[in-house]
């Protein structure tokens, strides 16, 4: 491993892993606390993988790739999709002049909730259908190959365990994969809606709570891992308090992306009108 | 313990919010459709005399595909109204230059996007290979003689604008019934007798598959109904297509 660090990703995957596995040969654990630990833990091991696909958790390039099967199985897409629709469009907020495909401005509901809900409706497959295009183009033979064996690993293994047992991996494996997978896509709307895209310091909603940050692996800093995108998880925070805060405009800061969820989509009907969140930031730049 | 019929009712509530979901994003689509056609029935219509009156373009960027193919991305979309005169029933009417919505057929807008010979293939193909990839504009441009249909300052278009809504309107009018049906279908199956049983997998495997299925149908269909002005090209020129002649040099749509 590079980093003693990514051992807390490593234990992540595996917790994930240990919960799938104990739900699906253990009657006694599919309840409720299981079923919700599942399906957080598949959310985070899909952070993990966001983390990898920016920088590699290990020195061989071999184990890197292994590292992605189990992945791609965890929230049933080939994780290496992470490349072009995060990477290389999502952090520039556009898709060569066309919108990021995960982009707020996809979902309209008056009802704010529903934008909340419909989001990964939209952004999956325009995301899925982005990567397809992106995947086309000369050179990218080996991407497509690593791509189609993890969508071989990733479906091949839950088909697998829907033929040995099917309503338990129905509703113990594969609720907590699509669980995992929506909430990855959904995140883009909690970080982005409301934001400047087109400024430096505050397109991004960052969510600093420390214990959520601890499981999160630093991916509450969404500013400073927009701005830039190889640091490590770890120096996320630090850089966030030397960098970011200094700079942005504070209402960018939420203590809690609980509170902020009850805030913005429970406990209002109507989606909160854009702020000129950036205008402080242009008035210094002049 | 969560029971199966307790997960059941869970998952049934889930496909059943998908389903309402995408049905109340395509009802958006529609209403929007139903707001411009209301709006596009007072078009004046007539034939554009004198200078060409307006340009539609599509800024692309084309990139080697592996298969000898350039395969263009729309990078932006752009409408301009040069201002000029249309006969309106035997009276001159004067357009003002605008940034209004320029709307062109499909046909037309395919056309000029199409790749006229392989010299012109290979010139591309070689800047396309580069990460820079070849940058072109597609243009089409509203001309004398053209029929034209003015919505305000909103619209010049070449195509009837309520034929057009009509026409997407009915994609949509059908999918929304169609698609809940589908769901209702598939949720008699999954609810069939006895629970869980052999009839019942199935039903549950056509659940997942429409929970898996409509997302990417709803967004196809809404990316269908764009406007003219800005409905994707994303053409290919294809090296051999031009060999097999000038039929099968027309751009594959993606």
């Amino acid at each position: 491993m590079k980093r003693t660090s990514d051992v807390r990703q490593l234990a992540t995957v595996a917790t994930y892993y240990a919960l799938l596995a104990a739900m699906f040969f253990v009657p006694a654990c599919r309840n409720v606390a299981f079923l919700a630990a599942a399906c957080a833990f598949s959310f985070l091991t899909a952070v993990v993988g966001h983390n990898t696909l920016h920088q590699g958790m290990f020195e061989s390039k071999r184990a890197n790739m292994l590292l992605r099967y189990a992945l791609s199985f965890g929230a049933l897409f080939p994780i290496s999709a992470v490349i072009p629709s995060h990477n290389l469009v999502h952090h520039h907020f556009d898709d060569d002049g066309q919108p990021d495909w995960a982009s707020p401005e996809h979902v309209r509901f008056e009802w704010n909730l529903l934008n909340l809900i419909h989001f990964p409706n939209v952004a999956g497959p325009l995301t899925f259908n982005g990567v397809q295009r992106w995947a086309r183009i000369a050179g990218r033979g080996e991407f497509r190959a690593q791509y189609m064996k993890e969508q071989v690993f990733a479906f091949g293994l839950t088909g697998v365990l829907l033929c040995v047992d099917f309503w338990t991996a129905l509703f113990f494996v594969v609720v907590p994969q699509l669980w995992g997978a929506r909430w990855f896509l959904r995140i883009n709307i909690i970080q982005h809606d409301g934001c400047d895209v087109s400024s430096e310091w505050n397109h991004s909603r960052n969510f600093v709570g420390k214990l959520f940050n601890w499981f999160m692996m630093n991916n509450g800093f969404h500013t400073i891992h927009h701005n830039r995108a190889g640091m490590h998880w770890s120096e996320l925070e630090a850089a966030h308090a030397r960098e970011v805060a200094p700079r942005i405009d504070p209402t960018l800061d939420e203590p809690s992306m609980i509170g902020y969820l009850a805030r913005t989509y429970l406990f209002r009907f109507s989606r909160p009108r854009p702020r000129d969140v950036a205008a402080a930031e242009r008035a210094e730049a002049i | 313990m969560l029971s199966r019929e307790v997960m059941g009712v869970l998952c049934l509530g889930v496909v059943w919010m998908t389903a309402l979901l995408v049905a109340a994003a395509a009802w958006q689509e529609l209403r929007d459709l139903r707001a411009l056609a209301k709006r596009a029935k007072r078009a004046s219509v007539g034939t554009v005399v004198g200078d060409d009156l307006a340009e539609w373009r599509a800024l692309q960027t084309g990139r080697a595909t592996d298969r000898e193919e350039i395969a263009f991305h729309d990078r932006k979309f752009e409408s301009e109204v040069f201002g000029g005169r249309v006969d309106v029933d035997g009276e001159t009417i004067e357009i003002a230059r605008s940034d209004a919505e320029v709307w062109t057929d499909e046909r037309a807008r395919r056309e000029a996007a199409e790749c006229s010979d392989a010299k012109t293939f290979d010139a591309a193909y070689a800047q396309a290979r580069k990460a820079k990839g070849f940058a072109r504009d597609v243009r089409v441009r509203v001309r004398p003689g053209d029929r034209v249909w003015i919505v305000g300052k909103e619209i010049v278009s070449t195509i009837d604008p309520v034929a057009f809504c009509n026409k997407k309107s009915l994609a949509f009018v059908l999918f929304i019934p169609l698609e809940l049906a589908v769901c209702a279908a598939a949720t008699r199956l999954a609810l069939a007798t006895p629970h869980f049983g052999k009839t019942s997998i199935a039903g549950a495997i056509v659940c997942l598959a429409f929970f898996l299925g409509v997302t990417p149908l709803g967004v196809a269909l809404r990316e269908g109904a764009r406007r003219p002005s800005r409905a994707f090209l994303r053409n290919t020129w294809s090296r051999r297509a031009l060999a097999s002649g000038p039929a099968a040099a027309v751009p594959q749509k993606n």
